[in-house]
This record gives structure tokens, C-alpha cells and sequence, in this order.
């Protein structure tokens, strides 16, 4: 019986982290061991795929610059499709929020600069796919890539540290 | 007198939740669990490989910097690994490959069911760390073998289908533990359903069609072409309300034998649309994996014969099997 006891406490918790609000609540006390067993247990997000709206689809990619001024296209995708989906969900989580779009953006630059150290400068470009509405579409309406974020970065030799322009 | 109404009253409700959570079950399907879920983590483990260091690594596309800043103190991570191993002359990459390689083999250890509660916590450490150090990137996958991996350290998961068993191990006898973790692990997919069913039911997009339409749209998700169903609306509204229809019915639909049979196959064929058509076929796999274990044992007992069926509220079995057990005992 103590087993089925700590089951139903354990249900009771996961039905605490998934309806109500639980991310918004304190960070002290309780709240914070509460939080700590809703991370162990993955009960870190709640179910709502897709839910209540299916959101825009995102893609991002790279134009490199080296010394010698060439220009080099890079996209934010891989070969392999498990990755791309997760690649996806990177680019989405950094574009989603406009405030961490530069933090986000900075660090994909960082990492593009550290593939070869040539590159001298990084564009990174990031879209939102709209669709249009099926009574849009039938109006003659068509789904199509938006530009939501343009950044430059260009390697400061002196400070070792990117700027945005 | 009404006393003892009353304490005959509570009586039978404690029995009935005592037989519903302990009357003793096979392991078998919680041996499938195991081997469903491990072989589907080892997959995305292996898909993963070349691209550790993008995905995980301290200069990847999200550096340790931002990722750890966000974290509760309590949650391992792959950077937090390296401040303790970094006296011992450990890189940050060293360390990526290093949790990685700990996690496949235990991981191989899991599915064979060798040492398998050991295994277990190994797994379950070591994807919660790369669950915090690729934050970013998660997505339903990584929620699903989480809480897979929480559960598969107190579950008795190596009881059956072990390597010891195909080499001649004979299998465990039913037990209450297993019906406890099947319990567990039936209401947990309720509760999935549930809240997925209510979110989506407060999108308008769900009702009129355009959330399936939208979706399906989606360079990332389409697997072919469906422009034509913009003349077809209907058929988006339909699958829309199908959706909600089966994913708000399951918590209620799922229990009576009669419904699971319409309802079991349902919620499996919604999975495999989701892996078709929308291109997640592990995340389809991992529920689907998750929804055989917890209800579809009983549907299958022909090939499941040689185990005792589930009941529910199988107050003859239980006390068959006690009385079992005590004759044996004594």
C-alpha cells in the first residue's frame, strides 16, 4: 500500500505541473522541490502539442564572409532528418521570443565562426513560414517564407567578440 | 448500525483500489516496454552521433553560457558535469561523448535487460542531462523518454524478456508491483491525452479544420503534397474533430474492454498519421510503444497467451491468487 500511495501522490504532482501554471509559480520553498521532482520525473512540459494553435514553421541560415570578401551560403539544416527536427525546434525557441532573438542569433554566429577560422563576418537570417487560411489559399492567397531577423556579425580580432549591425 | 455501513462502505473502496492497483499481473508487457523504449532511444542516439557537438557541445549552436543560466541548480547537465571532471584534465567535448557513450551502453544494457535497474537510473541520468544541455532542441520525444526513463527506475522492467530469459530464464510469475507500474503508466497516458485534448480544444484552428491544414502545410512536417485538401475542407474539419474526438475520449474510453478495441486502435492509427504524414515517427513510436504496454496486452493475449489476463477490479483473481500464494507459502 505504500507503493500505491506514493503512485497516487506521484499522479497527483503530475497533475499539479500540467494544469496549473506550474513554470509561473515561486521559485522558493516548496515550489522549489516541487520543481526539482517535476524535472526528474519529465513532467517539465505540459502535452499541449500543437496546441491550441499550430504555430509557423522557421528557418534560418548563413551567408559567411571570408577576408578575401567571398561569400559563402550556409543553411541551418542537416542531412540527416532527426537532426533537422531538432535543428527546427533551435531555430524556433530562439526566434520565438523577439528579446532573445539577438542572444540566440549571436551564439548560432559563434558557432559558424568556429567551423573555420576564415570567416570574417556571419549574416544570420532567420523566416516564418505564413500559410494562408483555406479560404485564402482558395482565393488565390500562397503559403511563403517571411523574414523575421537579419544579423551581422563581424569577428573583432582585438576583443575576440562579435558585434551586431 | 450505520457505523458499520460506513466501515463496511470504506472497506470495499479500499479493497477495489487495492485489486485495481495490486492484483498481481504479467511483467510481460513492461518487458516490451523496455525494449520499445530502449530501442527507440538507441536509434535517436545513433542518428545523434555525428552531430553531438552542434546539438550538445559548449561551442555548438547554443553555448553552455546561455543554456546553463536558465537551469535549476538541481539539474545535471553535460556543462555541470565538466566543472567536476575538469581537474582531471577532461574537455568540454570529452565530456559530451563521455555522457553520451555512458548512455548508449547503458542504454544496450537496458534493452537486454542486464542489470537493468542500474541501467536504468544510468539512463535516465544521463538523458536528463542532455535533455538540460540541449534544451533548445527538445521536443515531445524527449518529454516521452523521460518520463519512460523516470519510470523504468522503480518499475520492474527486467522481470521478463531479459537476455536471461531467451537463454532459457523462466519468466516471473505475475505480480502486484507490475500492475502497480501498468496502472501508473495507464493513468499517466490519460493524463497526456487529457491535457492535449483540452489545449486543442481551446484553439479555434482545431474546430474549423485549419490546425490539420496549417500542420500539414508545413515544409518542416510534410511528407507530400496537400494543397488539394484546400478544396476539400471538410476533409481537414473531419480529421480535426477526429483528433479531438480520440485524444478527449481516450482518458474515458480506453478502460471498458468494448471501447479499447475501437479506441486502442484508433489512438495508434492517429500515431502513425502523426509519423506518415507529418514526419516524427520516433515520437509516434515511443506513444505507440507506450500505449501497446499499458492497454494492448489484453487485445493481444493470443500472442500473449501463456500470461495471466488483466481484469479490472478482479476480485477473483486477486484473492484466487493470494490464497495461491498462501497455500504455497504454508
Amino acid at each position: 500500500m505504500v507503493w500505491v500511495f506514493l503512485a497516487l501522490m506521484h499522479l497527483v504532482l503530475v497533475n499539479l505541473f500540467i494544469w496549473t501554471n506550474f513554470e509561473n509559480k515561486e521559485t522558493s520553498g516548496i515550489y522549489e522541490y516541487l520543481r526539482i521532482y517535476r524535472d526528474f520525473s519529465g513532467c517539465f512540459r505540459d502535452y499541449s502539442y500543437f496546441a491550441p494553435n499550430v504555430a509557423n514553421d522557421t528557418r534560418a541560415g548563413f551567408i559567411t564572409k571570408t577576408e578575401q570578401e567571398t561569400l559563402h551560403f550556409l543553411s541551418f539544416r542537416a542531412e540527416n532528418e532527426v537532426v533537422n527536427t531538432r535543428y527546427n525546434n533551435v531555430i524556433s525557441s530562439g526566434m520565438r521570443n523577439p528579446e532573445v532573438r539577438e542572444l540566440f542569433s549571436r551564439s548560432w554566429a559563434t558557432a559558424i565562426f568556429g567551423r573555420d577560422e576564415k570567416i570574417q563576418e556571419v549574416t544570420v537570417f532567420a523566416e516564418a513560414y505564413l500559410v494562408p487560411s483555406i479560404a485564402e489559399y482558395r482565393a488565390g492567397e500562397r503559403p511563403f517564407w517571411k523574414v523575421i531577423y537579419v544579423g551581422s556579425f563581424e569577428k573583432n580580432k582585438g576583443e575576440g567578440f562579435s558585434k551586431p549591425q | 448500525m450505520c457505523n458499520v455501513v460506513k466501515e463496511k462502505r470504506i472497506q470495499q473502496v479500499v479493497e477495489q483500489i487495492s485489486s485495481f492497483f495490486l492484483c498481481p499481473a504479467s511483467p510481460l508487457p513492461l518487458g516490451f516496454f523496455r525494449i520499445a523504449i530502449g530501442l527507440i532511444a538507441l536509434f535517436l542516439l545513433v542518428q545523434l552521433w555525428p552531430y553531438l557537438l552542434p546539438l550538445y557541445g559548449n561551442y555548438g549552436f547554443i553555448q553552455w553560457a546561455i543554456l546553463e543560466t536558465g537551469t535549476n541548480t538541481w539539474f545535471p547537465s553535460i556543462g555541470k558535469l565538466y566543472l567536476l571532471l575538469e581537474p582531471l584534465g577532461f574537455s568540454p567535448e570529452n565530456c559530451v561523448f563521455l555522457i553520451f557513450s555512458v548512455y548508449g551502453v547503458s542504454l544496450l544494457g537496458f534493452i537486454l535487460g542486464i542489470k537493468t535497474r542500474v541501467c536504468a537510473i544510468l539512463v535516465w541520468f544521463c538523458h536528463l542531462s542532455t535533455v538540460n544541455s540541449g534544451f533548445t532542441s527538445i521536443y515531445g520525444l524527449d518529454t516521452m523518454l523521460q518520463i519512460c526513463f523516470f519510470y523504468a527506475m522503480w518499475m520492474p522492467l527486467g522481470k521478463s524478456l531479459t537476455v536471461f530469459h531467451f537463454l532459457g530464464k523462466r519468466s516471473t510469475e505475475p505480480s502486484a508491483m507490475a500492475n502497480l507500474s501498468l496502472r501508473v503508466l495507464q493513468l499517466h497516458l490519460c493524463l497526456i491525452y487529457l491535457n492535449t485534448a483540452v489545449a486543442k480544444m481551446q484553439g479555434l484552428q482545431w474546430w474549423n479544420g485549419e490546425a490539420i491544414w496549417r500542420a500539414l502545410m508545413q515544409p518542416q512536417f510534410s511528407t507530400f503534397t496537400y494543397d488539394w485538401l484546400a478544396s476539400w475542407p471538410l476533409i481537414t474539419k473531419g480529421m480535426g474533430w477526429s483528433v479531438l474526438l480520440i485524444e478527449f475520449g481516450y482518458p474515458f474510453l480506453i478502460w471498458p474492454l468494448k471501447t479499447r478495441r475501437i479506441w486502442l486502435p484508433a489512438i495508434i492509427a492517429l500515431h502513425g498519421g502523426i509519423a506518415l504524414f507529418m514526419g516524427l515517427p520516433l515520437f509516434s513510436m515511443t506513444m505507440i510503444a507506450m500505449n501497446i504496454s499499458a492497454f494492448g496486452w489484453l487485445r493481444n493475449s493470443g500472442f500473449l497467451g501463456r500470461y495471466l489476463p488483466l481484469h479490472y477490479f478482479p476480485r477473483s483473481l486477486i484473492f484466487s491468487n493470494f490464497s495461491r500464494r498462501s497455500n504455497a507459502s504454508s
